[in-house]
């Protein structure tokens, strides 16, 4: 199961969901707002509007009396407006089912004439404004002041409705957008299907399989590719490690068969001492080759993995090329071959390693190199590396034998003319192994007669 | 020469004992790590050769007893593990050699020799077999009273077989003691070295001092003595 934290699509959904409320919330606000503002404002208007209107009877009328039915005729045909009358602190006129609560009227009169209020009776909600009539008569007694309230319940009524509305809108809309952006991630999704169906059936037995990459959207394809350049890399080192598995199988077989042999056949009857004699050597001989490629074999697996920690000196390549040379020299006296070295230069690293690295390409050119030649090593500097190379003169390397030389157990000389001269085939597996671990390379060039090999180690920035 | 081998494998332990007891040394045998710290403790041995996975103590709770009990002499140790760590550690404990396996037996009785030898012998300046006589000193090198003249490479390798005469020595151990090459390097140069000495040593007499001894190595002895 996914687990909610990683989970694509909960993540996904969260987000649609978040962006439609925030969006939807916002734009019902407004809406509110403005309407609600709206109102009010149709409200004072249609309120000063009656101020207006009561002002202009009045100023026909001279006395109170004579302003009282004018007014509540006028008015009686206003649905939802009231009005109370006063002379001085004294009401003179009240429509039915008006209440003014003192505090408001006094507001309305003294403190804020002309300014809107609002206050609430008999559950309803009025609103309203105080007015000062002028009368055309004698100005001698109190002043007169009309307050004129309007119900807005019916506002109230249809901004209650409105917001319901709204609201119910936006709750429904949101879980919507959530479902929505459920649905769009699964089908978003979708694409990655066959990458995990694929997946899921590779297994060591098929790693030639890939995902197929035709049918993937754009966004998907770099990741596909990774992971199949991945499966290529890993079919590779497996395809690599059976083929290990089975040279090493077939290299301990002939050894193994030949003692096998050798000594069933010489205890099959009574013989000389010396045939005895000679059959122990014979198998000594095996067994050396045997131990011998053991150790190499073990070598190069620690080298490989890293378990073989190189223990970093300053190592003078002239100087280390030089003592091999006198190693390799009787060795290349048989031969009428010369070893001339030329160049210095220091590398860090195992010394041990490096002079075994370089001992394997020496005797592999001093083998190879044709009689009466001469084999060169070279040390030399570049800005970023130095290198050391071992130059034979022999026949070229075909680009075939060239793309298998550093394989375990390859011998180009397949059908082995210097048996006991040939190793196990490991020497320039070793070689590279060796200079991996330097974080440097071996490389090969071949023609015209020439064969080059060169260890490059890279300086340190 | 006393030699105790602490060694769990029957097949090696028993070839081992027959092989070091004829090449002269007195050899006593202990198959579990209980055992061979009983005996080492109690009897006096010249060296020791320890195996490290053993039942019981292994190899190197063996070696630290013995140390702990201040008993000093040699051990060697024998491992299928070729590990750095293994080496390491033998060594800090106080090992004086670590061989691994497989190893060939001249290699083994090589090493041996050499521990037993170790502070015990001084090196002297000249040495004769037969009419063969040398000063390492001044380097001079004469056979019947006639001067040879050899390289350094060779009168090192003449050095090594005549310091160590009558020991079969194996080519690893000339190639490291001569070559300082301490790994086995697929070619025939030791063959090529003894081949060019013994031209200038052997050829002129018909007395041959240098030996090749099939499967194991090369020895420098006088044919007439026993």
């Amino acid at each position: 199961m996914m687990s909610w934290r990683h989970s694509l699509t909960v993540r996904l959904v969260s987000l649609f969901a978040l962006v439609t409320a925030a969006l939807l919330v916002g734009l019902a606000t407004i809406t509110l707002v403005a309407t609600d503002r709206h109102f009010l404002e149709l409200d004072e208007s249609y309120l000063l509007d009656k101020g207006v209107l009561v002002r202009e009877i009045g100023r026909h009328a001279t006395t109170a009396d004579e302003l009282v039915p004018r007014i509540r005729s006028t008015l009686s045909t206003q649905t939802g407006l009231s009005i109370e009358l006063f002379e001085g602190k004294k009401a003179i006129y009240r429509s039915p089912n008006f209440y003014l609560p003192p505090e408001v009227a006094n507001q309305l009169k003294h403190d804020n004439p002309g300014a809107i209020a609002q206050w609430q009776f008999n559950n309803q909600q009025l609103r309203g404004l105080s007015v000062l009539i002028p009368l055309a008569g004698p100005q001698n007694k109190a002043p007169i002041t009309a307050v004129l309230a309007l119900k807005t319940e019916h506002h109230d009524h249809f901004m209650a409705t409105f917001r319901h509305a709204i609201w119910l809108y936006v709750v429904m809309a949101i879980m919507l957008g959530g479902i929505l952006g459920w649905w769009v991630t699964l089908r978003g999704l979708t694409p990655l299907r066959p990458i995990i169906d694929k997946a899921r059936l590779i297994t060591a037995s098929q790693l030639s399989d890939r995902i197929p990459t035709a049918a993937l959207p754009s966004e998907l394809l770099p990741l596909t590719e990774t992971l199949n350049q991945m499966l290529q890399r890993l079919e590779d080192d497996f395809e690599r490690l059976s083929t290990f598995s089975s040279d090493l199988a077939h290299e301990l077989r002939t050894p193994i068969s030949n003692m096998l042999v050798q000594a069933q056949v010489t205890l099959s009857k009574n013989r000389e001492t010396e045939q005895y004699r000679e059959t122990l050597h014979s198998v000594v001989e095996e067994l050396e080759r045997l131990t011998h490629m053991v150790s190499d074999m073990l070598y190069l697996a620690k080298t490989e993995n890293h378990l073989q920690i190189p223990c970093p000196t300053e190592v003078h390549l002239g100087i280390e090329a030089a003592e091999l040379a006198e190693f390799y020299e009787l060795m290349a006296e048989d031969k009428r071959v010369t070893i001339r070295v030329q160049g210095q230069g220091t590398v860090i690293g195992d010394r041990l390693m490096i002079r075994r690295a370089l001992s394997n390409l020496m005797a592999n050119a001093i083998r190879h190199a044709h009689d009466q030649t001469m084999v060169t090593i070279s040390v030399a500097n570049t800005v970023t590396k130095t290198t050391v190379s071992v130059i034979n003169v022999g026949d070229p390397i075909t680009a075939a034998i060239q793309s298998r030389l550093f394989d375990r157990f390859f011998r180009a000389d397949s059908a082995r003319t210097h048996p006991g001269s040939e190793g196990a085939g490991l020497g320039l597996a070793i070689t590279q192994a060796i200079m991996q671990a330097h974080s440097g390379a071996v490389t090969l060039a071949s023609g015209e007669g020439k064969t080059t090999f060169t260890l490059a180690f890279e300086l340190a920035p | 020469m006393r030699l105790l081998i602490v060694e769990d494998e029957r097949k090696t332990r028993e070839y081992l004992q027959q092989g070091l007891s004829e090449a002269g040394f007195v050899v006593d045998t202990a198959a579990g790590g209980d055992e061979g710290l009983s005996l080492a403790s109690t009897q006096a041995y010249d060296l020791l050769i320890l195996d490290i996975m053993l039942p019981g103590l292994n190899g190197f709770e063996i070696l630290k007893s013995l140390r702990d009990r201040g008993n000093t002499t040699p051990v060697l140790f024998l491992s299928a593990r070729d590990l750095v760590e293994d080496r390491v550690r033998g060594l800090e404990l106080g090992a004086d050699d670590y061989l691994v396996k497989p190893f060939s037996f001249s290699e083994l009785l090589a090493r041996v020799r050499t521990l037993l030898r170790r502070g015990r012998t001084i090196d002297s300046n000249v040495a004769e077999v037969a009419d063969l006589q040398v000063d390492f000193f001044k380097r001079r090198v004469t056979r019947g009273g006639l001067r040879i003249d050899l390289t350094a490479k060779e009168f090192a390798l003449l050095e090594l077989l005549l310091r160590r005469k009558t020991e079969v020595l194996p080519r690893s151990l000339i190639a490291s003691q001569v070559w300082d090459m301490n790994f086995d390097s697929d070619t025939n140069v030791v063959e090529v070295a003894i081949r060019r000495l013994r031209s200038k040593i052997d050829d002129p007499s018909p007395v041959k001092l240098i030996k090749t001894v099939r499967g194991m190595g090369y020895v420098l002895q006088d044919p007439n003595e026993p």
